[in-house]
């Protein structure tokens, strides 16, 4: 039977999995090092990665512990097709390829059970910590307006501006991950930013 | 450059995604346009208040010790994620399909009756020819090469009786030769995925002598998410391990079940 992933990785001793070597060890390095036998290096990919991947499922899906979720099945997914990772230098499109699949894949699952779940009311943190009471709840109401205004975005441009937006990716890696043509990205991209503008605006003007 | 041009490509600036030779005037005009530059700090002020967006998640060690008992028990991550988030997500187009034959089972069983043993073995023979490779269904569906086997018309053994059964194990399976195999899991799931499509795509291809026009406006539209599919199916082939490509096939055929369905809704609300 042919496995889907990395069958030498899964080969390995995984007790080893999880130590911190605390070098500093690049991305790209990890990966060749997991690929070449040594599954602990997996963690320092988890570690880079785990908080922008979580925030990009975050985004899309809008439920913090599903993003937990999809983003923990995203690693186990990254973990077992690492091989399949031609260029090591990708590795971070890549894994973003996986969380944009992965996310839209439960989200479409969740739709034709009726329950979709970006619009579920969730307890947002303060922006800064230690910050001042006042400006925490600046920074709370903020995050609603941001959240909500996401939300009432159509997937696509929620995607597209997520990875622009707050994730930093150029078009060239847009593209890439959503497999969106370059077109699409600067259309969605200006539609969506548009559409936030429209909806964050009044608060923006009033206390930025 | 004027200030309508410039507009244009202002966030394009601003992403540094604008080549050399088109960043140059833009950097010229808003040093000397006090409209324009204010567009622009209006821009950067929106993306630094984009970036002090905070969100409720806490992704550390308990997620990482999840990520690692899973890696250690070698749960098989497709299985898991349409288990856990969308069980539907590789039964549920089976299922539908099924559900829609069901509900239209009266339906179905009147027309068998009326058409006679003809009637009944002209769906059949579609529906084999549509599984052959690169064969237009009547629905001007094309089903994707290398995957005909009986068992995608196991749930229309179930429906249609022992005479779809007879007929339907005379189809000859594909040769280990033909087919070119997929890792297991993704093998079965394309196998759901086809037998859904089975099932719609006789659904689609009963009602559209009543509805030519809808069928007619569909055509197009299927015959393009058939070209994704093999797309998608052939980068699979080359890379069977590559867990986006294997997701990009899968929500190919799942994007194809939901226009099909949609279909057989827009036709049965067409037969009212």
């Amino acid at each position: 039977m042919r496995r889907t992933g990395n069958t030498d990785a899964m080969k390995l001793p995984i007790r080893t999995i999880g130590r911190r070597d605390g070098g500093a060890v690049s991305v790209e390095l990890a990966a060749e090092r997991v690929l070449a036998g040594d599954p602990d290096a997996f963690r320092h990919i988890f570690d880079r990665y785990s908080r922008p991947v979580t925030s990009f499922i975050f985004d899309i899906v809008g439920r913090g512990e599903l993003a937990e979720e999809l983003a923990q099945e995203t690693f186990v997914r990254a973990y077992r097709g690492l091989s399949s990772l031609r260029d090591s230098a990708k590795l971070s499109t890549w894994l973003f390829g996986i969380a944009k699949f992965t996310a839209w894949e439960a989200m479409r699952a969740e739709r034709r059970r009726g329950s979709v779940g970006i619009d579920e009311v969730a307890e947002m943190p303060a922006t800064g910590e230690g910050a001042r009471p006042e400006d925490q709840l600046l920074g709370r109401e903020l995050n609603s307006v941001i959240r909500d205004a996401l939300a009432a975005l159509d997937d696509d441009k929620r995607t597209v501006f997520s990875l622009r937006i707050f994730q930093q990716k150029s078009y060239d890696e847009i593209v890439e991950i959503t497999g969106f043509t370059l077109a699409k990205v600067k259309t969605d991209l200006h539609r969506a930013r548009s559409e936030m503008r429209r909806r964050v605006g009044p608060y923006v003007e009033g206390t930025v | 450059m004027n200030c309508e041009r410039v507009s244009l490509q202002l966030e394009e600036y601003l992403d540094n995604e604008l080549p050399e030779p088109d960043r140059l005037p833009v950097e010229a005009h808003l040093s000397g346009c006090a409209l324009c530059s204010e567009a622009y700090e209006s821009l950067e002020r929106e993306q630094e208040m984009f970036g002090r967006y905070v969100r409720p998640i806490e992704p550390g060690e308990a997620m990482w010790a999840a990520v690692r008992a899973r890696i250690e028990t070698g749960e098989d991550p497709a299985k898991v994620v349409r288990g856990r988030f969308g069980r539907r997500g590789l039964f549920v187009p089976l299922v539908a399909a099924a559900c829609l034959v069901a509900v239209a089972g009266i339906g179905f069983v009147a027309w068998r009756n009326s058409t006679g043993a003809m009637g009944g073995g002209e769906t059949i023979a579609r529906q084999g020819s549509a599984n052959a490779p690169g064969e237009a269904g009547q629905s001007g569906t094309e089903f994707p090469a290398q995957v005909p086997n009986v068992t995608s018309a196991k749930p229309v053994e179930r429906v249609a009786g022992a005479r779809v059964v007879s007929r339907a194990r005379r189809q000859r399976p594909a040769t280990a030769a033909e087919r070119i195999a997929l890792p297991t899991p993704v093998a079965k799931a394309e196998q759901n995925y086809l037998s859904a499509i089975a099932l719609l795509s006789t659904e689609i291809d009963r009602k559209s002598g009543s509805n030519p026009e809808v069928s007619r406006a569909a055509r197009k539209p299927l015959q393009d998410l058939d070209a994704n599919i093999r797309t998608a199916r052939r980068v699979v082939e080359q890379n069977p391990n590559d867990p986006i490509a294997v997701n990009s096939m899968l929500s190919a055929y799942d994007e194809k079940v939901e226009t099909m369905q949609r279909l057989v809704a827009l036709q049965a609300r067409f037969d009212r």
